[in-house]
């Protein structure tokens, strides 16, 4: 028996889209409407918003769609409760396998599908798809920390989670103003010239922010240990398949 | 073959632990049906697990068909499949939940599942989330029936099930043993599996205590109505008399009843142990 089969990550990608597609489909779908529907509807005051505001919102847009992706995820990860853990544990796959569907799984839903929601969002202001788009692949490894944690919380944990992402999320669409006392001060890292979405930051926050200057180098090696590490855990997490 | 060596098992909380085995060691050969037999909180269901690698043992190991459970990649569960007492199943019809599992399992038998469907009148068109617990139960059966692996393990599978059903069930299990496949059965409904198993395993509170085939308890143990004279190991009154079990002399073969056998075993755990190594000795 091989160790990783790309046929077997296929058809277990296929059997979870089968079993959970709809579930998938149902809250994002409910969200990309609204929000397309309400950018549709207060264009005028979506965009006056977005000039004066529009970095801050994004990130908020961003914060809140990836938190979305992940308890929709936890919703309809495979081995949440023990009554289906038995069935999903003893599937015939091999823990490399299984981190390559969760991989595949967190960049879709926790990334590709949230990126379209934030488009839906900024529905006027598309030209920053790819700069956005990057922010979005930054935080994919932590996206798949966050899932391989969350996908056994009690429902009622992520269902508030979900709530509370959700309604801020569409409150965001009105009104930025309710995401900044959520967050407070901010300590910031000059990350590499890239992201440069991040510094544009700096100017804008309040002046008991505390910024680092980093080389480059440093900055580039601090990202890639970062993922690096990130990417570890989920795959320790996620090899932990116990029913107790 | 599922051999356990020294098997320990605990279930720990902050405020306490409760054991469940202590060096528990057994080997089921292949080729049987068994029988798992205890009482509740005895460990049935947490040994079945245990075989399945889906829990972690405290000491001790467990291999089946000569893999370690611990490994549980594809090696183990493409010859393993457990049936679970309660499970639920997704939102899909029985047709198209086997269309997307079937492909994991090499030796899945397209044509047996729709035998087994059948018999257990199971409709394969509706969803799975819209059965009764028994349907569920049922239409699952059929699948792990048709999956063929060497080992299965099945936990209290007549739970939920009508009596034609149960029927079925024994018919399919009798007509599926050979000499290369292993079926563990944990439970409480001993008739149910009477005239199926061939190996009789009784647990108590943190151990064992038979692990001996039908045919030679069979041959050790009388059970029925017990002849005058004659002390036994279990007996309770019934309109014919005082049934119970005790030691055979000579070799005459007697019915066994699980639940007298049982209840030998349990309530007489010294007197049965000596007989079957006194058997073992000779």
């Amino acid at each position: 028996m091989t160790t990783f089969s790309l046929r077997r990550v296929a058809q277990y990608t296929a059997k979870h889209y089968a079993e959970y597609g709809r579930r998938y489909a149902l809250i994002f779908g409910v969200i990309i409407v609204a929000l397309a529907a309400m950018a549709l509807l207060i264009w005028a005051k979506f965009k006056f918003f977005l000039e004066i505001e529009g970095i801050f919102q994004t990130m908020l847009v961003c914060l809140c769609a990836v938190v979305l992706g992940v308890a929709n995820m936890s919703f309809c990860s495979l081995d949440r409760t023990t009554n289906r853990a038995s069935l999903e544990m003893t599937l015939p796959l091999t823990s490399a396998e299984r981190y390559a569907f969760v991989f595949l799984n967190t960049l879709i839903m926790g990334v590709l599908v949230p990126f379209a929601i934030s488009c839906a969002f900024d529905f006027w202001d598309c030209f920053k798809a790819p700069e956005m788009f990057g922010l979005y692949l930054l935080v994919h490894p932590y996206v798949m920390v966050a899932y391989c944690w969350a996908r056994r919380l009690k429902y009622a944990v992520v269902g508030l989670v979900l709530l509370w992402a959700g309604t801020l999320l569409l409150l965001s669409a009105i009104s930025p103003m309710v995401g900044i006392p959520t967050f407070g001060d901010w300590i910031h890292f000059s990350l590499p010239d890239g992201y440069a979405f991040f510094n544009r930051l700096a100017p804008m926050l309040y002046s008991s922010e505390i910024e680092f200057e980093y080389p480059m180098w440093a900055k580039w090696l601090f990202t890639t240990i970062m993922w690096a590490l990130a990417y570890a855990i989920a795959y320790f997490k996620l090899r932990e398949r116990r029913l107790a | 073959m599922i051999e356990i060596r020294n098997l320990k098992f605990s279930y720990s909380t902050l405020k306490s632990r409760t054991e469940v085995f202590d060096s528990l060691s057994m080997m089921i050969p292949s080729g049987e049906i068994v029988g798992l037999l205890g009482r509740n909180g005895t460990g049935k269901s947490t040994l079945l697990n245990l075989m399945a690698g889906l829990l972690d043992a405290d000491a001790g190991t467990i291999a089946v068909e000569g893999v370690d459970v611990t490994q549980r990649g594809t090696a183990l569960y493409t010859s393993l499949m457990i049936v679970p007492e309660e499970f639920s199943l997704p939102q899909l019809t029985l047709d198209r939940f086997v269309k997307v599992t079937a492909p994991f399992y090499p030796n899945y038998d397209e044509a047996r599942f729709v035998d087994c469907c059948s018999r257990f009148e199971v409709n394969r068109a509706v969803r799975l989330d819209r059965m009764s617990m028994g349907q569920r139960k049922k239409a699952y059966l059929a699948f792990a029936l048709a999956c063929n692996t060497p080992v299965l393990l099945l936990d209290e599978p007549t739970n939920g099930l009508d009596i034609p059903a149960r029927q079925a069930l024994r018919q399919m299990l009798a007509e599926q043993v050979n000499d290369e496949r292993t079926i563990v059965i944990s439970t409480h409904a001993a008739r149910d599996i009477e005239n199926l198993v061939d190996r009789l395993v009784i647990l108590e509170p943190h151990r064992m205590v038979l692990n001996e085939s039908i045919a030679t308890l069979s041959t050790l143990f009388g059970v029925g109505v017990v002849p005058a004279g004659v002390k036994p190991l279990y007996s309770e009154p019934s309109v014919a008399g005082v049934r119970g079990v005790w030691v055979a002399e000579g070799d005459e073969e007697s019915r066994m009843d699980m639940e007298m056998m049982f209840n030998a075993a349990t309530r007489s755990p010294r007197e049965v142990a000596a007989v079957i190594a006194n058997h073992s000795k000779l």
